[in-house]
C-alpha cells in the first residue's frame, strides 16, 4: 500500500475529499517525525510504538576491501510493533 | 533520554493535526482511521511504503527451540510473522545526529 492508496481508503471510509485527507497524512507524518526528531516516543495503540534509538560509535568492515571504517554514534528510528499488530498480522 | 520527554499519544497527534482547521473529534477519527488502515493493510500481508516516512514490511520468522527460562524446559517455538519497519530518508535524517549532551 503506497500513500495514494492509503490516502484513497481513508477518504472513501470518512467521506473526505482525498485532497484534505492527504494534507491530514502529510500533518500527521510530519508530526510524528517532528517527534521523534525531539527524542521523544510516539505511541499508537492497537498499532505500536516509534521510538529513537541511540546507536553508539563502531568500527566495522568495508565488506568489499576489508578496510576497517570507523562508524559514527548515531540515532535510528525504530518501531516497535504493539501487541494487537502482532496478533493481527498471524493468518 | 526518555524521563523528561513526554510520549506522543494518537490523542496528542490528533490535537496537532486539529491545527489545520478541524475539530479534535473529527481529528482525532482521521488519525484512527490512518492507522486503522494502515493495521489492515498490514493483516492482509501487504508492504506498507510511506514515502519520507518509512515502510512497513513483513517477515516470517522460522520455528526454533527455545527454553522456558524459569524451568529450564525446552519448548517448541512455532514460525510466525513479524512487522519489520525500515525507517525512510527523511525521517532517517531527521533523527540522526546524535545528542550532543552525552555523558
Amino acid at each position: 500500500m503506497t500513500k495514494v492508496e492509503l490516502i484513497d481508503k481513508v477518504a472513501e471510509g470518512l467521506g473526505l475529499p482525498k485532497r484534505e485527507v492527504e494534507k491530514m497524512l502529510e500533518k500527521l507524518i510530519s508530526t510524528i517525525q517532528n517527534s521523534l526528531k525531539a527524542d521523544q516516543k510516539v505511541s499508537v495503540a492497537g498499532l505500536g510504538t516509534f521510538v529513537v534509538k541511540e546507536k553508539k560509535a563502531r568500527i566495522a568492515r568495508n565488506p568489499k576491501t576489508g578496510e576497517s571504517v570507523q562508524v559514527p554514534a548515531k540515532k535510528a528510528p525504530k518501531f516497535r510493533p504493539g501487541k494487537e499488530l502482532k496478533e493481527i498480522i498471524q493468518a | 533520554m526518555e524521563k523528561d520527554n513526554p510520549t506522543a499519544t494518537k490523542e496528542k497527534l490528533a490535537y496537532k493535526l486539529a491545527k489545520i482547521g478541524i475539530s479534535r473529534n473529527h481529528s482525532r477519527q482521521i488519525v484512527d482511521c490512518f492507522f486503522t488502515q494502515l493495521a489492515q493493510s498490514l493483516r492482509r500481508c501487504e508492504v506498507v511504503n510511506l514515502v519520507g516516512f518509512g515502510s512497513f514490511h513483513y517477515k516470517i520468522r522460522a520455528a526454533r527451540k527455545g527454553r522456558n527460562p524459569r524451568t529450564g524446559q525446552s519448548v517448541q517455538v512455532p514460525a510466525k510473522r513479524v512487522i519489520q519497519f525500515r525507517p525512510g530518508g527523511r525521517l532517517k535524517s531527521m533523527v540522526r545526529k546524535p545528542e550532543a549532551k552525552e555523558t
